[in-house]
């Protein structure tokens, strides 16, 4: 049915045809859930990676996040997340409890994770527009330098306050202090 | 932790971010978690932050993953949906996959279970009134589920531990301090978000619970369990009414 996902015409059309793929997963079709893989697995990998910053760990966790998605498939609801979202939002959280799990596993350092490439723009029409990006971005930006930074490493790294403060060399309540007021304006910034 | 002092709305915005993108652990993810099952608002708002931080994904790098991970995808998925198709084929193929699991790891589940009782919270049960099954035969990897819900205060604290079919759970008051005019209810918080009753705790006794069938399916690691108080008997009119006063997820063991 879709093939690549990069030359379709709108993001709208990909979700749409993700959204359906994952509904013939949630069947039981296995040829939908490789389709589901081909068109998602690079951007669920690269979330694994970054979180997990060790390969062989990430390739375990995309292993068992992709069984997941063959066992929950039915209970994505196309209403409330875009599919894209749904699978990234899984990728993430699986990669994080493992790390958490594991207690063994540091998180990338600044250094390394500086070594994985953000994303290219035109990668991942099926996300939003980007125009959302852009506007998150230009936020993130208005933020002081350290509630910007602090947030992203929450976000992209899956770190938890007492590791944010760790990695950061200030108090716990310090940390939460700089996120918490970095996402109060974030909030009011992407409402504007 | 910090000085700052935020509204009760800011406070409540923030929780759902924290939620979110994961900041918090312990017991304040999980009293996260418990809002999240019993508070619609608090919902919205985790469903709000989820999509504000949606496109930050797209700042993550694709990375090829090597070709020796799909096979080992694939002949997972498959070994899953041929035990299905020979159960039984054309029926539903999800909920045959879930059977079929079950019934092969039914035996040594309920030795882990029956081994799990013991070491649980400090689980006393004086004259348990059958004999603790000895392990024996294939025992597997199949995990036994349980989980530990306390307030808190540790006003009440009790144990939740899951039959190896999932079909019901015996719930166990370690301590259960009299609460005149109400009653503990047990919830679980299935993918949908709305409660489903497991029964009113019994304050004095371990009791066997029916999970109701459809969410049988729900009974898993990671899926959460709910404390709420409520009028004598419980509330009437099948979900939560008065305050979730503990939670907890299922985990293996």
């Amino acid at each position: 049915m879709a093939d690549q996902g990069v030359d379709t015409p709108t993001a709208t059309l990909d979700r749409d045809s993700l959204s359906r793929a994952l509904a013939r997963v949630a069947g039981g079709s296995q040829e939908a859930l490789a389709e589901v893989y081909q068109r998602t697995s690079a951007k669920l990998f690269g979330i694994c990676l970054r979180i997990l910053g060790d390969r062989s760990e990430a390739e375990d966790a995309l292993q068992d996040i992709y069984i997941n998605v063959w066992r929950k498939a039915g209970t994505f609801d196309p209403a409330r997340a875009s599919p894209i979202t749904w699978l990234a939002s899984l990728a993430r959280n699986r990669s994080i409890d493992r790390r958490r799990a594991g207690g063994r596993h540091e998180a990338a350092s600044v250094e390394e994770a500086a070594e994985i490439p953000d994303g290219s723009a035109d990668a991942l029409t099926l996300l939003t527009t980007a125009e959302d990006s852009n506007r998150i971005a230009a936020c993130l930006h208005e933020l002081e330098e350290r509630q910007n930074g602090a947030i992203r490493a929450a976000f992209f790294d899956g770190l938890s306050y007492p590791e944010l403060a760790v990695r950061w060399s200030v108090p716990l309540g310090t940390m939460k202090s700089w996120i918490r007021r970095g996402l109060l304006r974030l909030k009011d910034c992407l409402g504007r | 932790m910090s000085d700052d002092v935020f509204s009760p709305e800011e406070e409540s915005e923030l929780l759902a971010a924290e939620y979110v993108l994961r900041l918090l652990d312990g017991t304040e993810m999980l009293a996260a978690r418990g809002r999240l099952a019993s508070d619609a608002a608090f919902a919205a708002a985790v469903n709000a932050w989820e999509r504000r931080l949606e496109p930050m994904f797209e700042g993550v790098a694709e990375v090829a993953p090597p070709a020796g991970v799909w096979p080992r995808i694939e002949q997972a998925i498959s070994a899953e949906a041929n035990s299905a198709a020979t159960a039984a084929p054309g029926d539903n193929v999800a909920q045959l996959r879930r059977r079929e699991r079950l019934w092969k790891t039914y035996a040594a589940a309920m030795t882990a279970i029956a081994a799990s009782l013991a070491l649980f919270l400090g689980l006393r049960v004086a004259q348990p009134d059958r004999p603790v099954p000895q392990p024996q035969g294939p025992t597997a990897e199949a995990p036994a589920l349980v989980a530990a819900l306390s307030t808190q205060g540790g006003e009440a604290t009790l144990s939740v531990t899951v039959s190896a079919d999932r079909r019901s759970v015996l719930v166990t008051p370690t301590r259960m301090a009299a609460v005149s005019g109400h009653s503990h209810e047990l919830w679980l918080i299935p993918a949908s978000g709305t409660p489903v009753s497991l029964g009113v705790v019994a304050p004095d006794a371990p009791r066997r619970h029916s999970v109701p069938a459809g969410v049988i399916g729900e009974v898993r690691a990671q899926t959460t369990l709910a404390v709420s108080v409520e009028p004598v008997g419980g509330s009437t009119t099948g979900l939560p009414t008065g305050p979730v006063v503990a939670t907890a997820p299922l985990r293996e063991i």
